[in-house]
């Protein structure tokens, strides 16, 4: 390997640490300001276990409180870079299917509207309570982390991923 | 002689052949067979009519060895008085789509164009196809007198093959309006239809490119020539817009302000002032209807939602929207005010689009007496709040405070065919109501397309928007068989080496169409725009009663709409049958309306 080869590799795994880094600082956050007991709350008794996407029905007061934490987790990273968050929970009819509840400027890479089966770095963070890293396609990355509510049960996991496409997000 | 059926009659090509019906070129037969109940001829002459100030349609089949790059059509002879010219003559090659071993004419490529097109591969998909049709569109001047012409169009193929067929032409002495007084509301999303071209793929910020906007105009003057609007929402789920599709804005809370419109103006501005249709033969009509960028998370972020400062930001920006929308005047569109989001993405927690918790509603209300009334209530421009709620329209029947809050309503078809009341109570308040459903494939008959124009006539609405109308595929012609063009009334024309969008037979057919509908607004109109009795016309015409047209709620339909499951649905009977419906039962409309406005009597 050349000098100038090995400099470059040096550089890029430089980068690579930089951006993990600036994922999960914006996970920790996350970890501070979402209150587990709110994400517990989130789906209306009706709606909690939708079938049908048509079924979907939210508590309206701790969607909204939810949804202004995750906007503002989008602005804190770091040097103006990017990154998307999205709130997940399982499934409460089945612990192996998982969804979005609350996103934020991007939705997520793993789910639309439907519920999916559980993403392996999600069970990572709510099965082992450890922070999973994923690499994804066009060297983007995404990491999940453990969400707890006040009894100390993991109610669900921050997904924070590099943003896809920058645009003409309003000021705020 | 070609005998399939006692219902076809067709000679050897080349011939001349009614708009309606389609030949598939592989075989030579035309592909509703199934469907004629009477006689399709075809034959080296045709009869004609047409308004002043209208397109005629017809289609002439010739042998496949006719298409070269130096085919011709031309017309002559019409008549000084028909004030017809070479320049009123448009043709067109058919393209195909193949499946399942059928070829199903669609795309239409300008005759001009045929030598660029048969190099990237016009007919390589067809077999080896034995005829080829041809579109012929001819438009009849305002300035045309009434009375009979006729004339020779001639067809020469650059190889040595030529015909001259025979066209008559009746002029009716009524002509129709350059305005279209219901609108064919082609629906679409940030203009996907532009970014799925291969130079912009990819590209968030496209419209920032001279070439992405004067294609954006482009679709939207072909969709113009072709008496629709190409209707394409600013923003997706989230609230995020790519730029241009918003003005850039600055500052925050009561500082922010817009600073600067560049990108915004030079992408919407000629469709609102009307300039992107210079030289159309419909004239500098500016688009009747636009979404705007306003939503939940613009031009103020969610973040402040609940805050003194959201609205106020709303307020601030919609009143410099007003503002420069008067200046530049934008005054003869109406710009809409309309929340898509939709609870399932999870970006919002209610449904803005399609309401189905009528708790959701609290949001419409809040918005509206925060900042909606005061920007409706303008009078030097035209802001207007747009829902689109099937589910709920039997609850508004009555006169409640949504159904009052709205000035527009775009509703399922299927769904507000049930609620005529619902319907009466909105049209009663001078709101704009709209059908909407799905764009017809290619391998339907064409008559579906005439019946969603059709059916918002006779259900007194304003508009019909077929869904995603004008999409983003990237290559919606090699995608032909897995989506049958239900996305695409109008095609990109790079699969075929042409830097243009395409239009379709199902386009022409929904122009002629939007053609009649002005027959009918102009038999209303003598009675003061009250349309009772064109609906006795076309319901004589086509043997019809009010419930082809209408159905009454099914019983699933009185609780309330979240409880609605799907299988409600499939068992719900279908309103009017059209199955067996011939494809060209579209013209006794047509006559019998012509017939009623060249009736003095009337």
């Amino acid at each position: 390997m050349t000098t100038g080869n090995k400099t470059k590799k040096t550089e890029a795994a430089k980068e690579i640490q930089i951006r993990k880094n600036r994922l999960a600082e914006v996970a920790r956050l996350a970890q501070i300001f979402v209150e587990g007991d709110i994400l517990n709350n989130v789906f209306s008794e009706q709606g909690n276990v939708w079938e049908n996407p048509d079924d979907i029905d939210f508590e309206y007061v701790p969607f909204i409180v939810l949804k202004k934490v995750v906007l503002r987790l989008e602005q804190s990273a770091a040097d103006g870079v990017g990154v998307c968050v999205a709130l997940w929970r399982r499934r409460p009819d089945n612990l192996d299917m998982a969804e979005t509840v609350v996103v934020g400027m991007r939705g997520s890479f793993f789910a639309g509207k439907n519920m999916v089966e559980m993403p392996e770095k999600m069970r990572t963070a709510v099965v082992k309570e450890r922070v999973g890293l994923a690499s994804l396609k066009g060297g983007k990355m995404s990491l999940f982390a453990p969400i707890y509510d006040s009894l100390g049960h993991v109610a669900g996991a921050v997904e924070v991923f590099d943003d896809p496409f920058r645009g003409n997000v309003p000021a705020s | 002689m070609t005998a399939v059926s006692k219902h076809v009659d067709l000679p050897e090509p080349p011939y001349l052949l009614s708009p309606w019906v389609r030949i598939d070129p592989s075989t030579g037969l035309p592909l509703e067979v199934a469907h004629l109940q009477h006689v399709l001829t075809g034959a080296g002459e045709i009869d004609l009519t047409a308004a002043r100030n209208e397109y005629v349609s017809f289609q002439v089949i010739v042998p496949a060895n006719w298409i070269g790059p130096k085919l011709n059509v031309s017309l002559s002879g019409m008549g000084k008085g028909s004030a017809i010219t070479y320049r009123e003559l448009e043709w067109f090659v058919q393209w195909s789509h193949v499946h399942d071993d059928v070829c199903y004419p669609d795309p239409l490529i300008p005759g001009k164009l045929t030598a660029t097109a048969l190099k990237a591969g016009l007919l390589k998909r067809i077999k080896q196809p034995k005829v080829v049709g041809l579109w012929i569109d001819v438009f009849v001047p305002r300035q045309a007198r009434a009375g009979s012409y006729s004339g020779v169009l001639t067809v020469k193929s650059g190889r040595g093959q030529d015909a001259q067929l025979g066209v008559s032409l009746t002029v009716h002495r009524f002509a129709i309006d350059d305005e279209c007084h219901m609108t064919a509301d082609m629906n679409a999303y940030s203009g996907s239809y532009v970014n799925g071209w291969p130079e912009f793929q990819g590209d968030w910020d496209f419209l920032k490119k001279p070439r992405a906007r004067k294609l954006l105009q482009s679709y939207s003057r072909v969709a113009h020539e072709h008496r629709s609007l190409i209707h394409s929402l600013n923003y997706s789920h989230s609230g995020y817009m790519s730029a241009g599709f918003a003005p850039e804005l600055t500052g925050r809370g009561e500082s922010l302000r817009v600073k600067s419109w560049s990108t915004f103006d030079k992408t919407w501005g000629p469709l609102f002032d009307g300039s992107a249709f210079r030289g159309t033969r419909r004239g500098e009509i500016p688009v009747p209807y636009s979404y705007t960028p306003f939503n939940f998370q613009w031009p103020a972020s969610f973040i402040h939602y609940g805050n003194p400062g959201y609205y106020e930001m709303w307020r601030n920006i919609a009143k410099e929207f007003g503002d420069h929308a008067a200046e530049r005047g934008w005054t003869r569109t109406k710009f809409e005010i309309f929340f898509n989001h939709k609870k399932r993405y999870k970006f919002f927690p209610w449904d803005g689009d399609e309401t189905r918790f009528l708790a959701d509603e609290v949001i419409f209300k809040e918005f509206y007496h925060e900042a909606v009334r005061d920007m409706v209530a303008r009078k030097d421009m035209q802001f207007t709040y747009r829902t689109d709620s099937s589910w709920s329209i039997g609850v508004h029947s009555n006169d409640d405070e949504v159904s009052s809050i709205f000035n527009m309503w775009v509703i399922n078809g299927s769904i507000g065919g049930r609620f005529p009341k619902g319907i009466a109570n909105l049209r009663s308040k001078k709101q704009d109501v709209f059908f909407y459903g799905g764009l017809p494939g290619y391998n339907e008959l064409f008559y579906s397309l005439s019946r969603w124009p059709l059916l918002s006539w006779m259900r007194d609405a304003q508009g019909f928007t077929p869904w995603l109308a004008v999409s983003g595929e990237k290559k919606p012609l090699a995608a032909g068989p897995a989506v049958k063009g239900r996305f695409s009334i109008f095609y990109p024309g790079h699969e075929l080496g042409l830097d243009v969008p395409i239009v379709t037979m199902r386009s022409k057919i929904m122009r002629n169409t939007m053609q009649t509908m002005e027959y009918l607004y102009l038999l209303a109109k003598r009675d003061g725009g009250d349309r009772s009795k064109t609906w006795k016309i076309v319901n004589k015409a086509l043997g019809t009663s009010r419930s082809d047209w209408w159905g009454k709620p099914e019983p699933f339909m009185k609780r309330p709409p979240h409880t609605w499951q799907n299988s409600d649905f499939s068992t719900a009977p279908r309103i009017g049958d059209w199955s067996h419906s011939d494809p060209r039962d579209f013209e006794k409309v047509r006559n019998a309306a012509a017939e009623a406005l060249c009736d003095k009597k009337m």
